[in-house]
């Protein structure tokens, strides 16, 4: 005959698999997050990309660096997310690009056929070359497995975390294969890093032409993390398009109404409401760009400098300035 | 009855606090904490310096955190039984399960004061460096809390094995599936063999899943969650305990000592 303890351990165990049974049910529907192939297969399905070669990062760098010939580095520029500040100096615009540590990145190399570029490189004292088909020793070396490895451990964060070190010095180093291969596996470790699809934008849309991917990767973006203004602003400026610089196409209509959803969103930078205006002018509705600025520059709690230059866009805007 | 587990889970906790091992963890915690402020220098925004110290802060809280409970499970009751004190107190008019479930008791709790100095002192980190804490920072205390009460009952229904050695790899090992289980049971499911699909499932209902109650990604990309699913997620756990408790007072029970 089964005893007490028995019997209580039968009644725990019911309500163990019970119990996980319901928890599992509510997170498949409220948090699930796609399994780490699932995610990279879907960021390449979606920017349409051939799928990855988890290999290839750890094959010779040397050699490997031609595969990013198509790069055309305008000038060894540090990487900025967003870099429309030239569309209007007095707009105010958040200008949130370069490391803070003020290095610059080796983006001149790729556009030389892989070799490695004259240019100076900040690191390259403290570490020597770098040496082809290994990593360079005083650099961090996080392996794609490694971070796999620690994904699965339930670090997925840390791994994330990693790798973006791992992605800066390669980047120091000019191994922008290996760049672009930790920006796409970022996201997939950890869909809420937007810098990775910030940067991975940019490198796409500033180096390599590629214009309407790095739009695709942005607009991924918010469907993961729709919370987020950088990127909403990001895909304002991408295609407001200013000066041609992203590409033959402005995409005025798409652009108002990313400025619009970032102006909205809670914490929104002052900039963001003269951004839609501008883009209202941009599309010859200038009277409406005027009436959005008035209205906003008569908010109570708007600051004095916002809306003096609230005041001066408003100028701009009547005295028929091109945008 | 539950006066006296009251005061073995109390001394149990005690004693735990006095132990110059958990202050060196302690240490080492705040060293690592301290030292993954550096992280923001690979930042190119304070938004990613705060995530990464941040997440870099969480995920150093999970692994000392998983062996503060292994340190924790292991030497309450195993101690109490090499030293023989257990002894004594089983003299006493009251039953080993009273013995299990006050060292369950304290044990869970040590764990918990241990998570919430731990996050406090993360918290605290942040908060001097940044001034904000996030917004769901409330619910990941919570998940944390959930995933070391498991994980320290876990090493305590494990410490009654003869070995020490069996006791940690039996530990570790239900951590690292309890993390991979969803990936074990696709595995299984994809190889299409029936009995190693029977058996992972098995396996699935048995062990801890700590793969479902690591959200931190959910709650970094939110900033929140459903109190139903915490509510959900609250019961999942404590039912687990239940189990743990039940199976180790019946294996303490069973026990020659």
């Amino acid at each position: 005959m089964m005893n007490r303890h028995g019997i209580l351990l039968l009644v725990a165990i019911g309500l163990v698999v019970s119990s996980q049974q319901m928890y599992t049910a509510k997170y498949h529907v409220e948090i699930r997050q796609p399994t780490l192939a699932e995610g990279i297969l879907t960021a390449q399905r979606d920017v349409g990309e051939p799928v990855a070669d988890l290999h290839e990062p750890y094959e010779s760098d040397g050699g490997k660096t031609a595969a990013s010939d198509t790069v055309s580095a305008p000038g060894g520029r540090e990487h900025e997310h967003s870099h429309e500040a030239d569309v209007e100096s007095g707009i105010g615009f958040h200008h949130h690009g370069p490391h803070d540590h003020g290095e610059e990145h080796d983006h001149e190399q790729a556009g030389e056929g892989g070799g490695r570029s004259g240019k100076h490189d900040p690191h390259e004292a403290e570490r020597g070359p770098a040496e082809p088909g290994c990593c360079s020793p005083a650099g961090p070396a996080v392996s794609p497995g490694l971070a796999l490895v620690l994904r699965q451990l339930g670090f997925a964060e840390l791994a994330a975390n990693l790798l973006w070190i791992q992605m800066d010095a390669d980047s120091h180093r000019g191994l922008w294969h290996r760049v672009d291969f930790a920006l796409a596996l970022i996201p997939a470790l950890d869909p809420s890093f937007i810098d990775a699809y910030l940067l991975r934008a940019f490198l796409l849309d500033e180096y390599q032409g590629r214009h309407d991917e790095a739009l695709a990767i942005l607009e991924q973006a918010v469907k993961r993390v729709p919370g987020r203004i950088e990127l909403w602003e990001q895909i304002g400026l991408v295609c407001f398009n200013h000066d041609g610089r992203h590409g033959p196409r402005r995409r005025l209509e798409q652009a108002l109404e990313a400025f619009l959803h970032a102006a909205d969103m809670p914490g929104a930078p002052s900039h963001l409401v003269r951004m839609a205006a501008v883009t209202l002018a941009a599309m010859g509705r200038r009277e409406e760009a005027v009436r959005l600025l008035t209205m906003v520059e008569k908010e109570a709690g708007r600051p004095a400098e916002q809306r003096a230059r609230d005041r001066e866009m408003i100028g701009r805007i009547r005295s028929g300035e091109a945008f | 009855m539950f006066p006296r587990i009251r005061l073995i889970a109390w001394d149990t906790f005690l004693d735990v606090a006095r132990h110059k091992m958990l202050t060196v963890h302690l240490v080492f915690v705040g060293i690592s904490l301290g030292l993954f402020n550096l992280f923001g220098h690979f930042a190119t925004t304070p938004t990613l310096e705060y995530r990464m110290i941040q997440d870099v802060g969480l995920s150093i809280i999970s692994l000392f955190g998983f062996l503060i409970s292994l340190f924790i499970g292991s030497t309450t009751l195993r101690d109490e039984i090499l030293h023989k004190t257990a002894y004594t107190i089983l003299t006493l008019p009251m039953g080993r399960w009273e013995l299990y479930a006050g060292k369950f008791l304290g044990t869970l709790l040590a764990a918990i004061v241990n998570v919430f100095l731990m996050l406090g002192l993360l918290a605290g980190l942040l908060y001097l460096k940044f001034g904000v804490l996030w917004t769901g920072f409330h619910w990941v205390v919570l998940f944390m809390l959930f995933e070391f009460a498991i994980m320290s009952g876990m090493v305590l229904l494990f410490s009654l094995s003869d070995s020490l050695i069996v006791c940690f790899s039996l530990s570790v090992f239900c951590v690292l599936l309890g993390n991979m289980m969803d990936h074990v049971r696709h595995l299984a499911a994809e190889a299409g063999i029936p009995l190693l699909i029977w058996l992972t499932d098995l396996l699935g209902w048995i062990l801890p899943n700590f793969g479902l109650l690591n959200i931190k990604h959910k709650i970094l990309t939110d900033l929140a969650i459903s109190p139903g699913l915490a509510l959900s997620a609250g019961f999942y756990v404590a039912s687990y305990l239940f189990f743990l408790l039940v199976a180790g007072s019946w294996i303490l029970g069973k026990k020659d000592l």
